[in-house]
């Protein structure tokens, strides 16, 4: 049993008002300085290794870091980036939309949606948009099971960038759909109310009352999924998409300097990812008009 | 400013009956006070005038006109949704929680309806915000988010959103119920001058002092019905019924 009185219990007359004249020490801890030595020593080993072992190849690393062919891939990776972000946010605008209507067949829809492309691998997903043109050889306008109007081969019209942009786009939107679900349900339902009973359709009030608001809710797991996807669209090396990974691997393949041209590729990653989280800072601060935290109570 | 007729209004949720065939009438410029206990389905009457509730069956008439619905052979039947805005922008609404766009200043609220909906330039909507946050004392709070408002104040704000959209009936959902006690008066003083320029008003209160002097009737809800309705000295003062009696005795 914890005594009380005698944990606490201080001698007063013994000196005690000379004790409160000094500062209070701090409890000495000396599994910290453990802690830091061992981090210090692997930090600098680590540093030591950078710049000794010869495996690294910094000079390759600086021949390639601008090559063309890196440079190209580097291109295609960010437009796969940027189109497949658009798609999924797109598609999960809607697929979100679909899955808080009152119609079940919407709801049902949308749902088999996002339990589909969340539950196969992406990899997987897109080597079946690589390989689409066995499962429809042609692809047309018309009205099923009616007349067609226009044909194409598959091959010519979906090429291996688009097979790479609809397996992400696609896939995103599943993702998306629910980042942006979670947003619209953050807004309070006076918000649509209020805006409702002043005549507000069911499209202005998502678009000048809820979106807006739902906004400071969906942008930071969006900025993580541009993120995330800048570096996921290296999976579509495997249907030969050309993109930083892809040339990179071709230039190693040529000159057997693996790691120098990883670490290459590995940069401009980085440095893309830096850039993006700034941009994400920015847009997050521009949705977030109105919050209380950031504007202070303090003019009441 | 038109008039608003209840007739044989009946709402269930589920299984549940909360309005049981309400007949009421509410005349040009008149200030109708609902109470009663909760769970009466006061609010639900109220939210069913500008059918943010549907009906079960029954009409309801602003100014001669079904907001939700048209005849259908002889049945009613809901209303396109385009139709029912049209209908729904004449009448205005305060909630008890407010409801301002978190995301845009006090003026931003007023002018939203009526450059939007209204097609007014944001010249002319302006002044027109301008005009009315005056009125509801808070010209010194345009460019205020309602973040840095107070419960009260948010709520005056809502009154001139309401009125922006030039409203022939105003209703009112507890509108003082979420405020602190020293709010009050400032929201029921707007509302009282909005009753002197003699707009119609229908009002869910607990505010009984409010009721009884700017009220012209009063109505007492429980269960679903109108027990008990006339003039708010008469209803207040010597309720008839035993329910009217009881529930006086508690909120008095």
């Amino acid at each position: 049993m914890y005594n009380q009185e005698a944990d606490s219990a201080v001698d007063i007359d013994h000196d005690f008002l000379t004790l409160t004249t000094k500062p209070v020490l701090r409890r000495r801890r000396p599994g910290q300085i453990i802690a830091v030595v061992v981090v210090c020593f692997v930090v600098v080993y680590g540093v030591w290794t950078l710049f000794t072992n010869p495996g690294f190849g910094w000079g390759t690393v600086g021949k390639y870091f601008l090559d063309t062919r890196i440079l190209g891939g580097l291109l295609i990776t960010l437009e796969l980036t940027v189109i497949a972000m658009i798609i999924g946010f797109v598609v999960g605008m809607v697929v979100a939309v679909m899955r808080m209507s009152d119609n079940w067949l919407l709801r049902g829809v949308s749902g088999a949606y996002i339990w589909f492309f969340r539950g196969t691998p992406l990899l997987v997903q897109l080597l079946f948009w690589g390989f689409a043109a066995v499962l429809f050889p042609t692809i047309g306008l018309g009205i099923p099971w009616g007349p067609t109007f226009v044909e194409w081969n598959t091959n010519d019209v979906i090429s291996l960038f688009g097979a790479a942009i609809l397996g992400l786009g696609l896939n995103e939107g599943a993702y998306m759909a629910e980042i942006v679900r979670a947003g619209l349900l953050s807004v309070p339902a006076g918000q649509s109310e209020a805006s409702r009973s002043m005549g507000f359709s069911q499209l202005h009030t998502l678009r000048f009352v809820v979106i807006p608001q739902a906004m400071k809710v969906i942008i930071p797991p969006v900025g993580n999924e541009v993120i995330s996807m800048l570096k996921t669209t290296s999976l579509v090396i495997v249907i030969g998409v050309g993109d930083l990974l892809y040339n990179t691997q071709q230039i190693y393949a040529q000159n057997l300097k693996q790691i120098p041209l990883l670490i290459v590729a590995s940069i401009w990653y980085i440095l893309l990812t830096s850039i993006l989280t700034m941009v994400q800072s920015r847009l997050e601060k521009n949705y977030s008009k109105g919050n209380a935290l950031l504007l202070g109570k303090a003019q009441r | 400013m038109s008039d608003v007729k209840f007739l044989n209004v009946h709402k269930n949720f589920g299984q549940l009956e909360v309005l049981k065939g309400i007949n009421l009438t509410v005349h040009k410029q008149q200030v109708v006070c609902l109470i009663g206990p909760s769970g009466s389905g006061k609010s639900t009457l109220l939210r069913c005038v500008n059918h943010l509730e549907m009906t079960t069956s029954g009409a309801i008439t602003v100014g001669g006109r079904m907001i939700g619905y048209d005849v259908h052979g002889d049945q009613l039947q809901e209303a396109s949704e385009a139709e029912i805005n049209k209908r729904r922008s004449k009448i205005g609404m305060v909630f008890q929680s407010f409801n301002l766009f978190g995301h845009m200043t006090a003026k931003e609220n007023v002018m939203f309806g009526p450059t939007k909906l209204l097609k007014m330039s944001k010249k002319d909507a302006e002044e027109h915000a301008c005009e009315l946050l005056r009125k509801v004392g808070l010209a010194d709070r345009m460019n205020n988010y309602p973040s840095q408002l107070s419960g009260g104040q948010q709520q005056r704000v809502a009154i001139a959103r309401a009125l922006s959209m030039k409203p022939e009936v105003m209703l009112f959902d507890e509108p003082t119920s979420a405020l602190d006690p020293e709010l009050v008066g400032e929201v029921l003083d707007v509302m009282k001058q909005l009753a002197r320029d003699g707009m119609t008003m229908i009002v869910v209160t607990h505010e009984m002092g409010f009721a009884r002097e700017v009220g012209d009737v009063v109505v007492f809800m429980d269960d679903g019905v109108i027990v008990e309705q006339g003039d708010p000295r008469e209803v207040l003062s010597n309720p008839q019924h035993e329910r009217t009696k009881s529930f006086l005795s508690k909120v008095i």
